[in-house]
């Protein structure tokens, strides 16, 4: 039957699209990013207790007796396995432009984490493999103590700057230029304790590629308490480009059934050719349980492009109803609302998607 | 229970205020978001020229993320740098491929990302809304015409 589950999980994975980083449900739970996944940071392959959480707690209902078992390990947690698959349709309706569709695989990702020498030396690897050619998002050493107290991770992977959204889209991801769409190259030192989690990266810097020559430092740390958490995150470019810095703030609680969100994120970037841009992006989310399964998400953005430049800035609201019939499965459909200045149709566009995330 | 209703009101609340507020009113700007003067404002139709593309595409699309320090793949397609970094420049994602080579729109990176080819991953710009084929067109027309600045 192990096999049996084994299969049906790849097949899902292989067939359609994932839940991949939704901090929410970490805050809804009162659990760390490290709780669930098997990077410290958060997102992408899930651990023993990731797996556990993801048939037995998102789900309205039960899988089947016959497909239960499925942990991600094999080899005595040797080798874990995963796999997120995202398709979606989308329709675009830009003022005075005739309204488009677009379909499609948005995303197919596997991961695999080996474990050289239980709980001190791991090798871990997200790979996406749709859309386009595969292409190798992480993929990096990590050394650590039992429970990853302290660990170091070297090679490709993503930043550490405030909420690990699923959506990269959001201004917050754009802004920050970190996002799960963005790896970086470097060595990150992390700590995980009962009330904190902290890191410390030294990394190439995602802009600093041909021509352009640098370096990003990245620091966050978040402190874990009864009633949420709270969190600071900065991040410094030394780049040929222009120098950039970014501070960030970001904080979670619960209020009932609703679990909230939020973040605000400075930046101020020298890359620029009129000079030096300071910006400013912020989130409101609210995720209300309306029952087990059901998750509706409310989210309110800002985005000031130029603090300098008045009457320019721009909003985006998103409202997005997510049902997990059964593990592994997640239907979600949604609109985003955009708002900009009147004078750029394509800021004041709706979306409308329908999307199917399978995951194992 | 009091203070988790007071709480839930005064961030619902929050968030429906927040709901309220528009985009920017626009004024004194260009298409662009910029300060009237200050760059090529995008107005009458594209054109199969660098500055009508940069106007409508590159400026008010792709520099939401491809600008500043933190440009991905170091891709800063502002009116400075976007000619520079994309005529005759390897791209990062697969390297055997210019990012535009003059005179050869089919093997310009550059459109299959816009076109959304295998090849490539995902397509631009990320999320969409994509570019529609009359668009895409002329920047071929711009780029089997010599890729001129």
């Amino acid at each position: 039957m192990k096999a049996l589950a084994t299969l049906l999980g790849l097949a899902l994975a292989l067939c359609a699209a994932a839940a991949r980083a939704e901090p929410y449900l970490a805050i809804r739970a009162g659990l760390k990013c490290v709780a669930c996944h098997v990077n410290p940071t958060g997102g992408g392959l899930r651990n023993a207790v990731g797996n556990s959480f993801t048939q037995n707690v998102i789900p309205a209902n039960a899988l089947p007796d016959s497909l239960q078992g499925w942990n991600g390990s094999l080899f005595d947690d040797r080798l874990r396995l995963g796999g997120d698959l995202r398709t979606a349709t989308t329709r675009t309706s830009v003022p005075g432009q005739p309204t488009r569709s677009v379909g499609g695989t948005e995303q197919t990702r596997l991961y695999a984490d080996v474990q050289l020498v239980k709980d001190y030396l791991g090798v871990h690897l997200d790979q996406q493999v749709a859309p386009g050619k595969s292409e190798r998002q992480e993929a990096y050493v990590r050394l650590s103590t039992p429970g990853m107290g302290w660990y170091a991770k070297a090679g490709q992977f993503y930043l550490p700057f405030g909420w690990r959204l699923q959506d990269s889209l959001a201004f917050v991801r754009q802004l920050s230029g970190v996002s799960m769409t963005v790896p970086d190259k470097g060595l990150e030192l992390g700590h995980e304790s009962e009330d904190w989690s902290i890191q410390l990266v030294r990394s190439n810097g995602p802009g600093n590629k041909g021509p352009v020559t640098g370096h990003q430092t990245t620091a966050q740390a978040i402190w874990m308490q009864p009633w949420g958490r709270i969190g600071a995150a900065a991040a410094q470019v030394k780049s040929s480009a222009g120098d950039r810095q970014a501070w960030g703030l970001f904080a979670g609680t619960t209020t009932g059934p609703v679990a909230w969100l939020a973040e605000i994120d400075l930046v101020s970037d020298a890359g620029y050719p009129e000079g030096k841009r300071r910006q400013l992006a912020s989130l409101l989310e609210a995720n209300w349980l309306v029952q087990q399964g059901h998750n509706l998400k409310l989210t309110g953005e800002f985005l000031d492009p130029d603090r300098r430049v008045s009457n320019d800035h721009k909003v985006r609201y998103s409202l997005v109803y997510e049902y997990t019939p059964i593990a592994f499965v997640q239907l979600r459909a949604g609109s985003r609302k955009f708002g900009g200045i009147p004078q750029n149709a394509v800021d004041n566009r709706r979306q409308t998607f329908v999307e199917l995330h399978a995951m194992f | 229970m009091t203070r988790t209703r007071w709480l839930t009101g005064a961030l619902g609340a929050v968030l429906l205020a927040v709901a309220g507020c528009g985009g920017g009113s626009g004024e004194g700007l260009d298409a662009n978001g910029r300060p009237l003067g200050e760059g090529e404002d995008p107005g009458g139709p594209m054109t199969a020229s660098f500055k009508s593309i940069q106007s409508h595409v590159f400026t008010p699309m792709c520099t939401a993320c491809h600008a500043g320090a933190a440009a991905p793949r170091g891709l800063r397609l502002d009116a400075s740098n976007s000619y520079a970094l994309l005529v005759g420049v390897p791209s990062s994602g697969v390297p055997s491929l210019l990012r535009v080579a003059a005179g050869d729109a089919n093997n310009s990176y550059l459109i299959h990302k816009l076109e959304g080819h295998q090849a490539v991953g995902a397509r631009m710009p990320l999320g969409g809304p994509y570019l529609d084929a009359q668009s895409v067109n002329l920047i071929r027309q711009w780029i089997n015409n010599g890729a001129r600045p």
